[in-house]
C-alpha cells in the first residue's frame, strides 16, 4: 500500500528520522512500515546509545544508523537527525518515535501541509484524532493542559498535543533546529514557542497513535516532575531570548 | 590575633598556595582553573597579616564578630567555586554532545561509502 500522492517530493528530499533508545523488537517493524507507506523517503535511525540490538535491527531493515557513543537524551538525538538532514541537503524532515506509537500510514497527513506550503512545522496530535485525554495519566493530562494553555496565552496558538514527537519540518524549521538552539532532553512546548517567535508557521493535524507496546517511557518515574519544572524554566529562557528569535524572523523575511 | 594562631594561619595559607602552584606545575590542574584557588590562598594570607582589615570589613558589613565575616566570605567563595564548576561542566557537556553527534554522522557517512548498496537507499 503506497499512500504517496503525485505531488510527493522526489527521493533525497524527505528524511524520516527515528530517535531510539533500547527499542529492539519494535524498531525493525517501524522502519518497514515507513518504507511501505513512504518509499520515496530516506530513513535515519538515531541510536542514543542503546544497550540492546536496536542498531542491528535498524541496519537489518536497511536504514542509516547514527549511533551516539553515549546517551545524550531525546532532544540531542533529534538534533543529530536534523544535523544529518541539513548536511545532506534534505528539504523535509519527518520525525517519529521508534517505539511503534506513531503510525507510518499517518506520515502523509503530516507531509501534506509542508508540500502545499501552508506550514513550516506540522505536529501530529493524538487528541484531535479522537483519542481521549482520559487514556493518559492524570499528571500527563495536567501537563498537556498547562502547556497548551501557556502556548495559547504566549503566542495565540491552539496546540492540543504539545508533547507530540510526531512532526514534519520544512527547510526553514530545519535551519532553526540545527542552529545549536535545540534543547537536549525534552523538546516540546519550548520548541513550539521558539519556532513561533522565529516566525515559523505551525499547524496541528490529527494523528492516530498507539499505546507503547513495551520498553520504558522517557516520562516514567519521577521524570514528569522534572519535566514540568524544566519546561517552565525553558519557556522562560525562550521568552527572554526574544531578540535571537526576532533576528531569525527578520532573516526569514529577507 | 594570638601569635600561635597567626603562625598556624600563615603556614596553612602558604601551604595552600604552594600546593596549587605545584599542581599547575605538574599539569594536574589547568591554569584556567587555578586562579580562584590562588585568590583564596592569597586572600587568607592577607587576612592573617592584615587582621585589622578584617575588623574594618566586619564593621562595614555590620558583622558582630570577625568569625561571622570569615564564615560569610568563605560561604560566598564556595558558592562561586560551585558556579564555576557548573559552568565548566555545562561547557564540557555541550562539547561532548557535539563530538558524539559529529562522530555519529561521520560514522554513518563512512558506512555509506564502505557499503555502496546502502548508498542507493540514501542518495
Amino acid at each position: 500500500m503506497n499512500n504517496e500522492s503525485p505531488k510527493m517530493p522526489k527521493k533525497q528530499e524527505i528524511l524520516v528520522i527515528i530517535p531510539c533508545h533500547n527499542e529492539s523488537g519494535r524498531l525493525e517493524n517501524v522502519i518497514r512500515q515507513v518504507k511501505q507507506h513512504l518509499p520515496s523517503a530516506d530513513i535515519a535511525v538515531i541510536d542514543d546509545a542503546s544497550t540492546d540490538t536496536s542498531a542491528e535491527e535498524a541496519l537489518r531493515a536497511n536504514g542509516v544508523v547514527l549511533s551516539h557513543c553515549t546517551n545524550l537524551g531525546y532532544g540531542a538525538a533529534l538534533e543529530t537527525g536534523y544535523l544529518y538532514a541539513s548536511d545532506n541537503g534534505y528539504k523535509i524532515v519527518l520525525q517519529m518515535d521508534g517505539d511503534g506509537q506513531h503510525q507510518a500510514d499517518q506520515l502523509s497527513n503530516l507531509l501534506a501541509p509542508i508540500t502545499d506550503g501552508s506550514a513550516d512545522i506540522v505536529i501530529g496530535s493524538r487528541y484531535t484524532a479522537g483519542t481521549s485525554m482520559q487514556s493518559a495519566t492524570l499528571i500527563r493530562r495536567i501537563g498537556h493542559k498547562l502547556f497548551s494553555c501557556i502556548i495559547r496565552v504566549l503566542c495565540g496558538l491552539e496546540i492540543t498535543d504539545p508533547t507530540s514527537g510526531f512532526q514534519a519540518l520544512d527547510r526553514k524549521a530545519l535551519a532553526l533546529f540545527s542552529s545549536g538552539n535545540f534543547p537536549c532532553d525534552f523538546p516540546d512546548s519550548d520548541v513550539i514557542l521558539m519556532a513561533k517567535m522565529s516566525g515559523l508557521r505551525i499547524r496541528e493535524v490529527p494523528a492516530r497513535m498507539l499505546p507503547r507496546s513495551g520498553g520504558e517511557s522517557m516520562h516514567s518515574g519521577l521524570k514528569p516532575l522534572y519535566y514540568g519544572i524544566k519546561m517552565l524554566l525553558s519557556i522562560f529562557i525562550v521568552l527572554i531570548n526574544f531578540h535571537t528569535w526576532r533576528s531569525w524572523k527578520n532573516r526569514k523575511g529577507e | 590575633m594570638l601569635p600561635r594562631q597567626l603562625i598556624v594561619s600563615i603556614i596553612l595559607s602558604t601551604m595552600l598556595l604552594i600546593l596549587v602552584i605545584r599542581l599547575v606545575q605538574k599539569q594536574r590542574l589547568d591554569i584556567a582553573y587555578c586562579w580562584l584557588w590562588l585568590a583564596i590562598g592569597l586572600a587568607s594570607l592577607v587576612v592573617v597579616i592584615k587582621y585589622e582589615w578584617l575588623t574594618k570589613l566586619s564593621e562595614i558589613i555590620g558583622s558582630l564578630t570577625n568569625t561571622t565575616t570569615l564564615f560569610l566570605l568563605g560561604f560566598f567563595v564556595v558558592l562561586m567555586m560551585c558556579l564555576q564548576f557548573s559552568l565548566v561542566i555545562s561547557s564540557q557537556r555541550r562539547q561532548i554532545k557535539k563530538l558524539c553527534q559529529q562522530m555519529a554522522i561521520l560514522t554513518a557517512e563512512l558506512q555509506k561509502n564502505k557499503h555502496p548498496s546502502n548508498k542507493d537507499n540514501h542518495g
